[in-house]
């Protein structure tokens, strides 16, 4: 069990749900919210996951939990592959990995306190007894800085931050070791967003904890991911260390996405060059052939129509899905813009 | 020192306001305070459901509803002392004064089997004699005590039918949203079948069908109106339960490893059956209504129980002369419509209440 060695492995996920029309709900179509997609995480890291809205960085989450069965593909967590695992085995198996949510108004039951919706994992895996739970809350409350003295509180008397540190104790009650965050801090206020990831980055250091952390804000991602993947229509278009990307991204989507960040520099902002992407991201239903990102890219070849372009490792470590990455360095392809 | 206390009183700051920001200011902290406060009541039920609550003994119309409705309660429990039956009977049969076809009108006196004469009546007039308060009906039934003892007939007949059509509705209906897809079709394409039968008609057939088995009681009554009432239940609750399933907190359940059905009922029932639940409570109303319609209709209890659409269906014998025997038709008439309008008058409220169209309006009216 020591960090570094790989915990999560997901090898090509593929998650599509079917779209059913008419009386008999026959299947029309299939949304593509995943699409083949294979990354690691390995013990004590944080890998980013971002993208746009609508892209599956919310699926893929979700997925590796087994909240949807997956297409195809294998999710294989410490060794063992969940997607074949049965309901029970399941059941034991997410003891280890745990999931903070988006949306912090949601995601707590309104009729339940604070004791009972923290508490409830402690009951259902029995991992204290039954008359300890109210202490082990407590202490949980504590460890995620809220006052214990709202154990009895519903969630609707919290704020938006106090809620979100309610989830995140929640998730910390089985003690796991893997916490997929699922765009933790983008319903949150921004002076409460930097508290949250703050404290997010503590308990990853006091509790030795993976997390997979999805969001859309490159800024957040850049502060608090040791990797990064870069997402795009259900498919990972670039995966590397954060330095890496952030300095020297490869693929033409990455590029424009960084280019779209705005640096709180007003000399530099007016001079640097933006790429501005032509149209909206196509429909998840019928994606491009080829390249996902083709119809979009500003060096769009006829090969990217024809091939779907391979998931290589270009450099030790770095990642890209792009016919054209050999050809172009990042200095050459801005030039080009 | 005294320099101090002699001089005027300084205006506080918010005395140096303007009426309106005044006014502003003031709700400001109505609102600070309370959203920090929050009360023992609205904790129990939630914020929702407490609004919905508080809506019922806030709204003008609901407060009648709702005292109407407490008022046939007090008389249904109190009906043992507003009209104490003859010992040895059944409370529940109209007590007769003979047997004369000829209705008697209010206040005449009461010649046989005349039952103990209330303490109310002696303290209010002086009097030991018993007399038909209300008159009697055709065949000498007393209407006083078919009103009196009819309320309870009313409220227990309402409320167990309630009840039953309520479980099966949401048995069915979470069954459907449960378990979804197929199952879900065929469950509601069996709700609506059931749908378009004729309320009232379904349930006469299926009444007069089960009375020749069952015998002259309530129960065939109870029985139709409950096997054909119990679809907009179930409709209602699959609906409710459909949105909650898709709530992150029930996503969160599954991540923490919460068993299906424990997540059925801890985490999804308890969230989508309160909107039900009131729509339902508020439906005994028209239970009644139309249990009092198969009374009238010759169908349910034996003759002479104590069972408002019984004392009105003895009023057809006298239709053509209904000017002279006003008395079989108006007294169990009035609290006929008096009992539905109180359900009807608190029903409208929760409608209103739940509308989340008018919810914004009726939260700016609170606030102005």
């Amino acid at each position: 069990m020591k960090n570094g060695e790989v915990l999560l492995d997901v090898k090509e996920l593929v998650q599509y749900f079917p779209i059913r029309r008419g009386v008999l709900q026959k299947v029309v179509g299939y949304v593509h919210a995943v699409d083949g997609i294979s990354f690691d995480i390995k013990r004590g890291e944080t890998l980013g996951l971002v993208g746009e809205s609508g892209c599956g960085k919310t699926t893929t989450g979700r997925s590796i939990l087994q909240l949807y069965k997956p297409t195809s593909g294998q999710v294989i967590f410490d060794g063992m592959n969940l997607v074949e695992l049965n309901g029970k085995k399941m059941r034991e198996e997410r003891k280890k990995i745990q999931m903070i949510f988006q949306d912090p108004y949601a995601s707590l039951n309104p009729r339940m306190t604070v004791e009972e919706i923290v508490g409830e994992p402690l009951k259902i895996h029995k991992i204290v007894e039954n008359s300890e739970i109210r202490n082990k809350v407590k202490e949980l409350l504590e460890l995620v800085r809220l006052n214990p003295a709202y154990i009895d509180r519903y969630p609707h008397e919290f704020s938006g931050g106090q809620r979100q540190r309610i989830g995140v104790a929640r998730a910390l009650a089985l003690n796991p070791e893997l916490i997929v965050c699922d765009e933790p801090i983008s319903a949150l206020d921004v002076s409460v967003q930097a508290q949250i990831v703050n404290m997010l980055e503590e308990l990853q250091s006091e509790m030795n904890l993976t997390y997979l952390f999805i969001a859309h804000d490159l800024s957040v991602v850049k502060h608090i991911s040791d990797r990064v993947a870069v997402m795009y229509l259900g498919v990972i278009m670039e995966m590397t260390s954060r330095d890496e990307l952030y300095s020297n991204p490869l693929h033409p989507y990455t590029i424009a996405l960084l280019s779209a960040v705005p640096i709180p520099d007003p000399e530099k902002e007016i001079n640097r060059k933006r790429i501005i992407l032509e149209g909206d991201v196509p429909s998840p239903v019928d994606p491009p052939s080829g390249c996902r990102f083709r119809t979009r890219c500003p060096l769009a070849q006829e090969i990217c129509a024809k091939e779907r372009p391979e998931f290589r490792e270009v450099k030790p470590g770095h990642f890209v899905a792009c016919h054209l990455v050999r050809e172009i360095t990042p200095g050459v392809f801005r030039a080009e813009i | 020192m005294s320099e101090v206390t002699n001089q005027p009183r300084r205006k506080s700051p918010v005395e140096s306001l303007s009426q309106e920001s005044r006014e502003k200011l003031k709700n400001l902290n109505a609102d600070i305070i309370s959203t920090r406060k929050i009360g023992r009541v609205e904790r129990f039920f939630g914020k929702e459901n407490y609004r919905i609550l508080k809506g019922l003994v806030t709204t003008p119309t609901s407060i009648v509803g709702l005292i109407l409705i407490a008022f046939f309660v007090l008389i249904a429990l109190a009906a043992p002392v507003i009209a104490p039956p003859l010992p040895n009977t059944d409370p529940y049969q109209m007590p007769r004064d003979g047997y004369s076809a000829q209705p008697k009108p209010p206040m005449s006196e009461w010649k046989s089997d005349v039952p103990p004469t209330p303490g109310w009546y002696t303290f209010f007039t002086g009097k030991e004699e018993w007399v038909h308060l209300m008159g009697t009906s055709s065949n000498a039934y007393d209407i006083f005590y078919g009103v009196i003892w009819g309320t309870r007939t009313a409220l227990k007949t309402g409320v167990i039918i309630e009840f039953i059509t309520l479980l099966i509705g949401i048995l069915v209906g979470s069954f459907a949203a449960y378990y979804g897809g197929k199952v879900d079709n065929i469950v509601m394409r069996i709700v609506d079948i059931f749908m378009t039968l004729p309320f009232l008609l379904a349930a006469l057939i299926l009444a007069a069908v089960l009375m020749p088995v069952l015998g002259r009681s309530t129960v065939p009554s109870v029985i139709a109106l409950t096997a054909f009432g119990w679809m907009n239940y179930a409709r209602l609750i699959r609906g409710d339960i459909l949105t909650v399933k898709e709530r992150d907190y029930v996503l969160a359940a599954r991540v923490i490893g919460v068993k299906d059905r424990n997540i059925l009922f801890k985490h999804i029932i308890p969230n989508a059956i309160f909107p039900t639940l009131v729509i339902a409570s508020m439906d005994i109303g028209t239970y009644v209504l139309n249990f009092a319609a198969l009374s009238f209709l010759g169908i349910g209890t034996q003759i002479g129980y104590a069972d408002w659409g019984q004392i009105l269906s003895f009023a057809r014998d006298w239709i053509t002369q209904l000017g002279t025997y006003w008395y079989i038709v108006v007294y169990p008439g009035i609290v006929l419509v008096l009992f539905v309008l109180g359900w009807n008058l608190v029903g409208d409220a929760v409608r209103d209440v739940m509308d989340p169209k008018l919810r914004k309006l009726q939260e700016s009216s609170q606030e102005g």
